[in-house]
């Protein structure tokens, strides 16, 4: 059991020294790191809140120095407002921490969180300052005392009721029939809503206590209550309207919207919310999902297929406008369509089919073309291109209904972007891809050093990608030494970029491919701009400077060790954050199966991913796919699955899983699925008799069309020539794993 | 016994003085009231004491007053047009006495309702009410204007039909789904024998008012209480003949009603 719960990952600037080796008594380092309202993105109307948990990962080392870290300089909060300002958690000396902080949803004297903290949380963000830190004596003789501290992520618990899940979506008018709603947050416990912190006197009233139907066509808002025995909150999950309470209800389509009434906060407030607008998995975790209509009718059958009624195709269309970004909604269809709360106009006259396939290369699904032809009436899409309406690369979503049913009950076919279009006559012509081809395009990685950026830029790093990393990065043997080439950017300062993210930690650092650099020879910077540093005491002149390190950090997706490895979730991380595709069309719950998969398989740790030269999204996206399979959803998210192999029973006391007991072969296998146990070639039987392990024969089959399976074991590099570094020339080396 | 058409209309974003409600979804605002599609209604947010006032700037002459895709039923407790002088000025939301008060007739499944008149006033107000509905209270088009007659040459019955559109999927092995897409009525009108007199009076003047294209209102028997939002699909053919005997045929459809999702 959990409190409904939401989280927002901190870490793609968040790493800071809060002091460094070297500084002067009384030093402060004000307010870093902080998190704006914009770095948090928390969505408008999440306005319930009642605690939060922030994860932290903190260091502190020290050198020929005996006094310890005195905590009590160090301060986390809330912005502006130093009131709510707590200490920093205890490090111990040398050693890497990393844990809980609290937001507590009660604080004596202060009252809920609620009412204190949120509005100030929602408006200004996070911090974390180290303030007039004054030790014994340090920074002499090589000593020095070294502290950074990072926040990875911020949880914030709702109040709010989810409802994931209705039994039964339509009653007739007389009501009286049995519903129970599951979801989460009906009636949740007081520890859960007060961890970290200390108990509120007199308890929480969180009960959902009233239930409204609230007509979408004038039916007016019906209301039932806990109070009356209209309903039980049988447990946080579930709530059960009994036969006899169901009310009766006038004919058409309801929203259902759960209430807390006077939840006994500072202040008496209603908490409530829609069932279906946002839903939760198992951890409690919430997410934006579609409102739940209700229907009322005494004619409605509730069959598997409709027949004799002719589906209603829905297109939505999410323009943009180019003066200000803003989107521009368009809605067509092949009929004029009245919805409750917006109208398709008829000019859809013509769809192509909408077949789907999956690439034998790739593994990738892949959805054809779609052409699309809309009547040009009244210059309907005439004016949409002549005004300031962005149609390249925006999105269709393509839903499908059933005439007299509700709106709400549509079905989501297929999202698309718009890929080209022209006008045929008075017809408006548009020709849509899968909705990959927008991400799709671009190479990776998608930062370069610029001039412009660096103004004392080492010549050769001009127009260098800066590298992406993933995973645990280590060649410490052979010839050429350091699996990353960390690029110089300023030549007075001697200061390298190392990533274009934050680094969970660099290990080792060679300059000239071979030579291992002292860490007392160079520091390590995780700053404002996201990215991580290494910057020398010295000049480095020419040589290559190269490095071994751990990858990435980003919580909810980081192995055991901290930092992200899970191939399942370095692919996730490379669409989300590298080829920044949108979380909305992103299927995370299919990345989350599927890591689990790859854990089972104890890969948990093996993947990684280093992009330094130029390289096509399709391309990493495939090697990093190891027998799992990408495909976009017909809601145009991206999913990812794996065969799970603890699925697979054993047959017959056998102790191995028995995949092919037999086979049936009547022309080449063609493999259609990146399974990742590839084959490229089988022992195929054939002529096949009606007994089961019967052939008359068997040959042998191969072909070279296949993928390499997916080998965990790291590879000492033979690919690099390494050639010594030439101006304008760059050497790259890359394994997207 | 004649056909009536109507295609101007006086009712204009600046006659439409005010409505009683207006859905808030930003899709059935009060302007649909004459926007020429019938599909695309205003949608008021009650089913009681819903109105919609015009102010026409002076007393001009109504001879016809229509609600075309309306959702009213049989026997709606108000659905009347009202009209006022100038002289007795603007009424608030219509429940004014008026110098013109007459009931609509709502005839079962039929979602079309007219008035003829012959009035001249400033200020009108159609009142709709009806508790009952399980909709709040829509009116796709709502024409206030004066109509014009064929009284001669056309042949009667004029030809009436009533399509429904079909999708048709047959199984290999021949079993046949058919889906009901929509269905819309349709109407030809055939003339014969029309002479000069009528060619350029009447004829002439109809094919200047539909312009070719224009949807209009089409009241194919004065006698009976059915009128039609249509779309003139023939082209506007007619030719005099030196024996001054002439034929032409019109072929009019009604404008598509669209679909309501709950």
């Amino acid at each position: 059991m959990t409190v409904p719960n939401k989280i927002y990952n901190l870490t793609l600037s968040s790493t800071y020294n809060l002091l460094g080796h070297y500084y002067t008594a009384g030093v402060s380092t004000e307010m870093q790191p902080e998190f704006s309202v914009d770095d948090l993105s928390l969505e408008a109307g999440l306005d319930q809140m009642v605690r939060a948990e922030i994860t932290y990962n903190a260091a502190y080392w020290r050198r020929n120095i005996s006094p310890a870290l005195d905590h009590s300089h160090l301060n986390w909060g809330i912005l502006p407002d130093l009131g709510h300002a707590y200490a920093m958690p205890e490090v111990a000396a040398g050693a890497d921490s990393s844990g809980i902080m609290y937001l507590r949803s009660y604080v004596a004297g202060v009252g809920t969180w609620l009412n204190s903290r949120q509005d100030s949380l929602v408006a200004n963000g996070l911090y974390m300052e180290m303030v007039n830190y004054d030790p014994a004596a340090p920074n002499e003789n090589g000593e020095y005392v070294y502290y950074s501290a990072f926040m990875t992520s911020l949880k914030i618990f709702f109040l709010n009721p989810i409802v994931n899940s209705i039994d039964r979506l339509w009653a007739p008018t007389a009501g009286g029939v049995a519903v129970v709603l599951t979801g989460l947050g009906f009636d949740n416990t007081d520890s859960e809503l007060e961890t970290g912190g200390p108990a509120k006197p007199g308890g929480w009233t969180d009960k959902v206590d009233t239930i409204e139907f609230v007509g979408l066509q004038g039916q007016g808002t019906t209301s039932i209550t806990e109070g009356a025995g209209d309903f039980t909150v049988d447990s946080n999950t579930q709530i059960t309207i009994p036969a006899n309470k169901f009310p009766a209800l006038s004919v058409g389509s309801y929203h259902i919207n759960l209430k807390k009434i006077n939840v006994a906060l500072d202040v008496n407030t209603d908490i409530t919310g829609y069932a279906g607008d946002w839903a939760c998995d198992s951890d409690g975790k919430i997410f934006a999902s579609t409102r739940i209509t209700f229907f009322i009718s005494d004619t409605y059958v509730d069959r598997p297929f409709r027949t004799r009624k002719a589906p209603i195709l829905l297109t939505d269309w999410h323009l943009k406008d180019r003066s200000d970004g803003s989107e521009v909604m368009k809605y067509y269809s092949m009929d004029a369509i009245r919805c409750p709360d917006r109208f398709y106009k008829g000019n859809l006259s013509n769809i192509s089919s909408i077949p789907r396939g999956y690439d034998n290369k790739t593994g990738l699904f892949k959805v054809s073309d779609l052409t699309l032809d809309l009547a040009n009436n009244e210059l309907e899409f005439s004016k949409l291109l002549a005004g300031t309406t962005i149609l390249k690369n925006q999105l269709v979503k393509i839903y499908q209904a059933y005439p007299d049913e509700p709106f709400g009950w549509r079905s989501h076919i297929i999202s698309m972007i718009i890929d080209d279009y022209f006008f045929e006559d008075e017809i408006f012509k548009v020709k849509m891809k899968d909705i990959t081809q927008k991400y799709f395009r671009v190479s990776v990685p998608r930062e370069v050093c610029t001039e412009d950026e660096y103004a004392n830029i080492h010549p050769d790093s001009i127009g260098a990608f800066i590298p992406e990393v993933l995973g645990l990065c280590s060649l410490t043997t052979g010839e050429f030494r350091g699996q990353i080439e960390a690029l110089c950017i300023d030549t007075t300062t001697f200061k390298y970029v190392a990533a274009n993210g934050a680094l969970y930690s660099i290990d080792q650092v060679y300059s000239d491919d071979i030579v291992a650099v002292d860490t007392a020879n160079y520091t390590i910077s995780h700053e404002g701009d996201g990215r991580t540093y290494i910057t020398f005491t010295g000049d480095q002149g020419d040589k290559k400077v190269t490095y071994n390190g751990k990858g990435y950090v980003y919580a909810g997706l980081n192995s055991d060790n901290g930092y992200v490895q899970n191939l399942a979730y370095i692919l996730l991380y490379f669409l989300l954050i590298i080829l920044k595709i949108p979380p909305t069309l992103i299927d995370f719950a299919s990345f989350v199966s599927t890591a689990t998969v790859f854990d089972n398989m104890g890969e948990a740790e093996a993947g990684k991913l280093i992009l330094q030269g130029e390289h096509k999204p399709m391309d990493v996206t495939q090697d990093l796919m190891a027998g799992a399979k990408c495909y976009p959803r017909k809601d145009g998210r991206l999913a990812l699955g794996k065969k799970d192999m603890s699925n697979f029973s054993t047959n017959n006391g056998e102790t191995a899983p028995v995949i092919f007991r037999q086979l049936d072969v009547v022309g080449k296998y063609n493999r259609k699925y990146n399974l990742r146990d590839a084959i490229s070639m089988i022992n195929v039987e054939y002529d096949w008799v009606e007994t089961w392990d019967l052939f008359k024969s068997n040959i042998s089959e191969e072909t070279d069309f296949h993928i390499d399976p997916f080998d965990p074991t790291q590879m000492e590099d033979t690919r690099d020539s390494r050639t010594p570094r030439k101006k304008g020339r760059r050497r790259t080396r890359d394994w997207p794993r | 016994m004649g056909i009536k058409y109507v295609t101007g209309n006086l009712i204009t974003s600046a006659t439409l003085d005010s409505v009683s409600t207006e859905d808030a979804s930003g899709f059935y605002d009060k302007e649909n009231l004459y926007d020429k599609m019938q599909s695309l209604p205003w949608r008021s947010t009650e089913k009681s004491g819903v109105y919609a006032i015009i102010d026409l700037g002076s007393d001009i002459a109504v001879t016809f007053c229509g609600l075309f895709n309306h959702n009213l039923s049989t026997g709606a407790t108000v659905s009347k047009l009202k009209g006022y002088l100038q002289a007795t000025g603007k009424p608030a939301d219509g429940s004014e006495a008026g110098d013109y008060d007459e009931d609509f007739t709502i005839t079962s499944g039929h979602k079309n309702c007219y008035l003829t008149l012959s009035e001249t006033m400033r200020y009108w107000a159609i009142l709709l009410t009806e508790a009952g509905n399980a909709n709040n209270l829509e009116v796709g088009q709502f024409v206030l204007s004066t109509h014009a007659t064929f009284t001669k040459n056309f042949v009667y019955p004029y030809r009436e039909m009533l399509r429904y559109l079909k999708g048709e999927t047959i199984t290999p092995s021949g079993q046949r789904w058919l889906n009901k897409k929509g269905k819309f009525k349709r109407f030809v009108l055939d003339f014969l024998g029309v002479r000069d007199a009528h060619l350029i009076s009447e004829i002439e003047a109809f094919f200047e008012a539909i312009d070719g294209e224009l949807p209009f209102v089409f009241v194919p028997d004065d006698a009976a209480a059915y009128s039609w939002y249509v779309d003139c699909l023939s082209d506007l053919d007619a030719e005099r003949a030196w024996y001054n005997y002439n034929n032409l045929e019109i072929e009019l459809a009604e404008q598509g009603r669209g679909q309501t999702l709950l």
